[in-house]
């Protein structure tokens, strides 16, 4: 058992590592992240419009919340009246009085 | 953003209701098969509307089975369906594909001919002469080579400058330009005299060749010699010198009418009774509609012509002639003295304004009110006026 967790701490630390080096040349070469990282890219107008692209998919949806999977944790949105205008395999917009953006683990 | 909306009404989408407890899995099933979902909106009871295309729609069963969802249509919006809801109106269609069709056939055709900018020359010469070349209502306007026509045009009428041929819609536009008429030549080598046109009282005479035959302020009645073409040369009275006079002799004129003052007056008045008769005009064929005979004692008519026309260059072989004839009541009516005197000053006065010719100065005007022997009274108008009473008279040799 140990041995086997212990497999499992090394084999995340060099996962953990094999990021940071990823991250750092992502970094030097200025490629865009989302796309070699995996990232979300999330953009806002003002409260009122978030567009979220390279998601995985809604996991929860409601009029004061919506949660959204990505490559990286979880968002959360909260607010009121909430609409998703569009929704396709890459991009995702939501309309509606954002109140807050969260980012969980 | 209007574009995507239109594209979006082209393609057709419908409006849904999904019902069920995994509402977030069917979406993101359907974002996986690449389904474009818009406008999803939450609402209570496990329930959401999500608009959705026409081919997503058909996606839609097999994840709605998958996630336990019903899904139910709430509006169908967009161009197919409002094709799919005629489709079965077979007579329809067949209507509105033949009006396209007489429609485009209609307006291929040579329906009116205009003319603009002639002032002397009169239209009809210029549409008789587009006639025998062919071009007419009714003719095919494909066949109708303008550049061809204007040529010809400008060719065969006397006095035009420039023609310009348009074809607009059903409609032929000839714009022409008429030119400036070359000043007749004097023949200085035909000795001439001027003599008067007219009775007057000579005013003033310039020469510029010839002998003055007459003064300032003579009386000289019609035909009197005025300026003489003959010079006498000194020594040689026999044989004088002949020349072409020119001369302007400006002398005052009279122009007299009269006009019998009456107190009775014949007036027309409309009784608001009117006929309409209303005849189709088609392809130039005229077809009478309603056609009634006219009782009345006396009446004015008025023709008025009407075309159908789409803006103002589609004109259409269609119209309609309204012949409408107004009833008159006619009534002797007693008018005043001084509205009599001044009916028949007035009516005096444009009879004379007729007589008096065209360059002519009107200097003075007079009216007067006589006492004719029954009674009666006549208005006297006198026009005086200032003018070239020369003409010329050709010397026989």
């Amino acid at each position: 058992m140990q041995k086997k967790r212990r497999s499992y701490t090394k084999k995340g630390k060099g996962e953990e590592n094999k990021r940071k080096l990823k991250e750092k040349v992502v970094e030097i070469l200025e490629l865009p992240k989302e796309v070699v990282m995996d990232l979300p890219k999330i953009t806002m107008f003002g409260n009122r419009n978030l567009l979220v692209e390279n998601f995985k998919g809604i996991i929860e949806y409601d009029d004061n919340i919506i949660r959204i999977n990505t490559g990286r944790g979880i968002i959360k949105v909260s607010g009121e009246k909430l609409v998703i205008k569009e929704i396709t395999l890459e991009d995702l917009m939501i309309d509606g009085d954002i109140v807050s953006l969260e980012f969980l683990k | 953003m209007l574009l995507f909306r239109l594209w979006n009404y082209i393609r057709g989408y419908v409006i849904i209701v999904v019902e069920g407890y995994f509402l977030e899995k069917f979406v993101n099933i359907c974002t996986r098969r690449q389904i474009l979902l818009l406008d999803i909106k939450r609402q209570k009871n496990s329930k959401m509307t999500l608009k959705v295309s026409i081919k997503g729609f058909r996606m839609l069963k097999p994840i709605a089975k998958k996630t336990g969802c019903r899904v139910k249509i709430l509006k169908k919006h967009g161009l197919p369906f409002l094709i799919n809801r005629y489709k079965s109106r077979k007579t329809f269609l067949l209507g509105a594909a033949l009006f396209i069709v007489l429609f485009y056939i209609m307006t291929s055709f040579v329906w009116t001919i205009e003319v603009t900018g002639n002032k002397k020359i009169e239209s009809q010469i210029i549409i008789e002469r587009l006639t025998f070349m062919g071009v007419r209502p009714g003719v095919l306007k494909y066949r109708v080579n303008p550049e061809k026509i204007a040529d010809r045009i400008i060719m065969d009428v006397d006095g035009l400058s420039y023609v310009n041929v348009m074809v607009r819609g059903t409609k032929i536009k000839v714009e022409v330009a008429e030119g400036v008429d070359v000043p007749p030549m004097v023949p200085l080598s035909e000795p001439c005299d001027i003599v008067a046109k007219k009775d007057g009282v000579i005013k003033s005479i310039i020469v510029k060749a010839g002998q003055v035959a007459v003064e300032e302020g003579d009386t000289v009645k019609k035909g009197q010699l005025l300026v003489s073409g003959n010079i006498p040369i000194k020594n040689m009275e026999d044989s004088p010198r002949k020349v072409h006079a020119i001369g302007r002799v400006m002398a005052r004129t009279w122009y007299e009418t009269t006009q019998p003052v009456e107190l009775r007056v014949v007036e027309k008045i409309r009784t608001g009774q009117k006929k309409d008769n209303i005849s189709l005009v088609l392809f130039s064929k005229k077809i009478d509609l309603f056609s009634e005979k006219v009782d009345y004692s006396d009446y004015d008519r008025v023709e008025t012509e009407k075309f159908l026309s789409i803006g103002e260059n589609l004109v259409l072989p269609f119209g309609a002639v309204i012949e409408t004839y107004y009833e008159n009541d006619i009534t002797e009516a007693e008018v005043s003295l001084e509205e009599a005197k001044e009916n028949a000053a007035s009516v005096a006065y444009r009879k004379a304004l007729e007589d008096v010719p065209e360059g002519a100065q009107i200097i003075d005007r007079r009216i007067e009110f006589v006492e004719g022997e029954n009674g009666d009274i006549i208005a006297d108008v006198i026009i005086e006026c200032l003018e070239d009473i020369g003409v010329k008279k050709e010397i026989e040799r």
